[in-house]
């Protein structure tokens, strides 16, 4: 009986002075508000801003460039295919001597 | 029959296009001395607001973008010429890039303005709708082929897409959010005398920018339609073979 009362007497005290024994739990922030980087946050904006940009002009020229060399191939190619054999004879002679 | 290939010469459209990049390039300069040094600094938020000297202008190009993709569609079933599909083609791309631009950068302000990085306000989640649309758009073009039908198909989504532009735009006033209320809008917060000068002038560049841009892409889509005449001459003519050309 002595010893069962002494539990609950130290069991009451546990409770009454959590702080004393530190914290028992972890418990999550929820929804609370974070605190950013004012700083950081616009550096990264800046850069995502130039990146996008910046890899989107570079799509474009490499493709307009690419489509320019194709169309100007092709149309040597036909010059040379819709010439008189006599015209492309020379054309294949003055591309063979430059 | 195939035509005779003449050298390309520069035209009168050919710098004009260049001058354009070239004023651009030089106000853009200007757009980021006068964000980071010659605007001050925002009382509340401190420096972050610096990002709304371009994200604001990034979102009027992406509705700059949305409405050149209507007109190219509109104007395809119309007429169905290649012009009017390469302009719906080329705006839709330009909503991406600057939609994708408008959704990094506000979340980013928003992290130390409201504390989150992403909230389902009615404004942010009607643009990322709006960008999910010509994202769409992008990937229909890329993969499904470029034939009548398929245009037909993608100009519809090009007229759909446009349809949620007055919802994002109004979406702020019709429906309460954390996104503020446009700035120069009548219940708007308004502008300190220098921010409104510089906000200005970014709008001012980002729009000689996006017709910049929609020019170039546009002049890309041209190429690949005289791509597709000359290949089908090469064919005419008995040339298939690539390494032959």
């Amino acid at each position: 009986m002595t010893s069962m009362s002494t539990s609950i007497s130290s069991s009451a005290t546990f409770e009454a002075e959590p702080a004393e024994r530190g914290p028992t739990e972890f418990q999550s922030v929820g929804n609370a508000p974070a605190n950013y980087n004012g700083f950081t946050l616009m550096v990264t904006a800046y850069a995502l801003i130039w990146v996008i940009l910046m890899v989107w002009l570079l799509m474009m020229w490499q493709k307009s460039r690419a489509l320019a060399a194709r169309v100007d191939e092709l149309d040597l190619a036909i010059d040379r295919a819709a010439a008189p054999p006599a015209a492309a004879d020379d054309t294949r002679k003055d591309a063979s001597a430059s | 029959m195939a035509k005779k290939h003449t050298p390309k010469a520069v035209t009168g459209a050919d710098t004009a296009f260049y001058a354009l990049w070239l004023v651009t390039t030089g106000l853009m300069l200007f757009c980021i001395y006068g964000a980071f040094i010659y605007a001050p600094e925002e009382r509340a938020m401190g420096i972050v607001q610096r990002i709304f000297y371009f994200h604001a202008p990034s979102a009027y190009v992406m509705y700059i973008g949305a409405a050149a993709c209507f007109a190219g569609s509109v104007g395809y079933l119309l007429r169905r010429t290649d012009g009017w599909d390469a302009l719906a083609r080329a705006g839709a791309e330009m909503s991406v890039v600057f939609g994708a631009i408008v959704m990094t950068t506000g979340p980013l302000w928003g992290a130390k303005a409201w504390g989150y990085l992403w909230v389902w306000d009615p404004r942010l989640t009607t643009t990322l709708l709006s960008l999910l649309i010509y994202i769409a758009y992008i990937v229909l073009r890329a993969f499904a082929g470029d034939g009548p039908g398929e245009r037909k198909f993608a100009a519809a989504l090009g007229i759909l897409g446009a349809a949620n532009l007055p919802i994002i735009h109004f979406s702020v006033e019709k429906w309460a959010g954390q996104h503020p209320k446009v700035i120069m809008a009548k219940g708007g917060g308004g502008l300190q005398h220098d921010m409104k000068v510089v906000f200005f002038i970014a709008l001012f560049t980002f729009t000689l920018f996006a017709v910049a841009l929609l020019w170039a892409r546009v002049r890309i889509g041209v190429l690949e339609q005289r791509l597709a005449r000359a290949e089908q001459d090469a064919i005419d003519l008995g040339l298939d073979d690539r390494t032959e050309a």
